[in-house]
C-alpha cells in the first residue's frame, strides 16, 4: 500500500484519491462491528418489536408402565406464527437414543436436550410452540412413532412467584387407527399410523376426527427472557 | 382500543364416565369485543388414556381480541362429547368459565354438567343406545335466563391452562385487582 502511495504521490489528484480511499475503508469496518454489537443491547426505543429468548431443556420422558420400545429418541421443532422471526438458535433438533432398561421400567428416560432460541416479533399472536415427536427404536433397528407432544414456550412471566420449579409437563399422544379395517391392516403390515404433518396438532381446526391415545409425558424446563415488551404496553402480570 | 391475548391449551378432561372423549370449545364475548386474529371455535381430537381415566387434548388456544368496553368479558364454553365404537357421539358435559380478569398464568378448571335422563327408558338409552339427551339451544350454557325446568347431573371437569396478556388497559383507566 505504501508503495502505491509513493508511486502516485507526484500526481496530486490521485494521491489524495488513494488517501481518501484508505481511511474510508477502516471506519466502515469498525462501524459494521459496532452496529452488530449495538443491535443486541443498545437499540433505540423506537423499535416496534420485542424479542423473546428461551433457554432450557427437554429433561426427560416418563412412561408409567415402561416404554414399548427399548430406545427412545425425540425430534423437536419450533413452530411460530407469521409475525415471529427466529433470530438465533436451531429450529429443529434430534436427540440421542436414550433408554432406561438398566433401571426400573417406569424411571424417567433422561434426554437433557438443550433448547436455546431467540425470537423477534411484533405481536404475541402466534406464540411459538415446541412440537416434539417421540420415536422408539427396538433392538432390531426399526424406528416407530411413539407419540407427539406440544407445548407453548413459556409466555411472559408465566410462572408465578409461588411456583417452585420451572418444570412443565406435556402428555404424549399417539395416533390410533381410524377404523377396525385400518387396525387389522396395520397389525398385519406392522406399520403404525403416523401423522403426515404433525403441525396439524397445533391447529385447532384441523384435529377433528383424529383419534389419539395418551400415554406417558415429557418434562421440560424452560426459562423466558424478553426485551422490549413493556415499552409496547404489554402487561403480563398483575 | 385495549387488547387481550389469550394463549394456552385446553389440557385434559378428567372424571368423566366415558373413556373416549372429544371437546368442542368456543370463545364467546360481548358486542364490544372484536376478534383480531385467531380462531374462536375448535374441536379437538378424540382422546383416551391407556391407564388413567382422563382424556388429554392439549388443544392450543391463541386468540387476539380488542375491546371497546369491559362488558361482555369473554367466556370459554366447553362441550365434551363421548364417542362409542360405532362412531356415534353424544354430549356428556357442558360447561363454561370466564377468562380470568388478571393478566398472567392461570389454570382454569371448568366443571361440567349434563342433562339428566328423565325415566328408565332414557337411562337405558343413555347407557346402551348411543347417549343421553342433549341441549337443543346451546345459549343456555352461558345465560342464566331459561334454566328452570332443566334437570341436570354433574359430570367431569375440563382443565385449561391460559396465559393472558393485556395491553393498553391503563390508558383507559381500567385496573385489575
Amino acid at each position: 500500500m505504501s508503495g502505491y502511495g509513493a508511486g502516485n504521490s507526484i500526481l496530486g489528484n490521485q494521491s489524495t484519491g488513494s488517501k481518501q480511499v484508505k481511511p474510508k475503508q477502516k471506519p466502515k469496518k469498525i462501524k459494521k462491528e459496532l452496529k452488530c454489537a449495538k443491535e443486541t443491547m443498545d437499540s433505540k426505543a423506537t423499535a416496534s418489536y420485542f424479542s423473546l429468548s428461551i433457554t432450557g431443556q427437554i429433561v426427560s420422558a416418563t412412561f408409567p408402565l415402561g416404554p414399548d420400545k427399548e430406545f427412545v429418541f425425540l425430534r423437536y421443532e419450533l413452530v411460530a406464527g407469521p409475525d415471529w422471526q427466529l433470530v438465533s438458535g436451531p429450529q429443529h433438533g434430534l436427540t440421542q437414543l436414550a433408554t432406561n432398561k438398566h433401571g426400573h421400567f417406569n424411571e424417567p428416560i433422561v434426554f437433557s436436550m438443550p433448547i436455546e432460541v431467540t425470537y423477534k416479533s411484533t405481536s404475541p399472536f402466534g406464540w411459538p410452540q415446541l412440537l416434539v415427536s417421540v420415536f422408539g427404536r427396538s433392538g432390531m433397528g426399526r424406528e416407530v412413532l411413539m407419540g407427539y407432544a406440544h407445548i407453548h414456550l413459556p409466555v411472559f412471566g408465566s410462572r408465578p412467584a409461588t411456583d417452585e420449579s420451572c418444570e412443565r409437563e406435556a402428555s404424549i399422544l399417539l395416533p390410533k387407527c381410524p377404523n377396525m379395517i385400518a387396525d387389522v391392516t396395520s397389525w398385519l403390515l406392522r406399520r403404525e399410523p403416523e401423522l403426515k404433518d404433525p403441525k396439524v396438532l397445533l391447529n385447532s381446526m384441523k384435529c377433528k376426527g383424529l383419534s389419539m391415545e395418551s400415554y406417558g409425558s415429557l418434562k421440560f424446563q424452560l426459562h423466558t427472557m424478553m426485551r422490549g415488551a413493556r415499552k409496547l404496553g404489554y402487561k403480563w402480570h398483575a | 382500543m385495549a387488547e387481550v391475548h389469550i394463549i394456552g391449551q385446553i389440557l385434559k378432561a378428567v372424571d368423566f364416565d366415558e373413556p373416549h372423549l372429544f371437546c368442542t370449545w368456543t370463545l364467546q364475548s360481548g358486542s364490544a369485543w372484536r376478534l383480531i386474529q385467531g380462531e374462536v371455535h375448535g374441536q379437538t381430537h378424540v382422546s383416551s388414556n391407556r391407564l388413567e381415566s382422563c382424556s388429554d387434548f392439549a388443544a392450543p388456544l391463541d386468540i387476539h381480541l380488542s375491546c371497546a368496553a369491559v362488558q361482555g368479558w369473554p367466556t370459554l364454553l366447553v362441550e365434551v362429547h363421548a364417542v362409542n365404537v360405532l362412531q356415534q357421539s353424544w354430549p356428556v358435559g357442558y360447561g363454561f368459565a370466564h377468562i380470568p380478569a388478571t393478566p398472567g398464568a392461570h389454570r382454569v378448571e371448568i366443571n361440567t354438567w349434563k342433562v339428566a335422563p328423565n325415566g328408565w327408558w332414557q337411562s337405558i338409552r343413555e347407557r346402551f343406545g348411543g347417549g343421553g339427551a342433549s341441549l337443543s339451544k346451546t345459549d343456555l350454557l352461558f345465560s342464566g335466563v331459561e334454566r328452570y325446568k332443566l334437570q341436570t347431573r354433574s359430570s367431569g371437569k375440563v382443565i385449561a391452562d391460559l396465559h393472558l396478556i393485556f395491553r393498553k388497559f391503563e390508558e383507559y383507566g381500567v385496573e385489575f385487582h
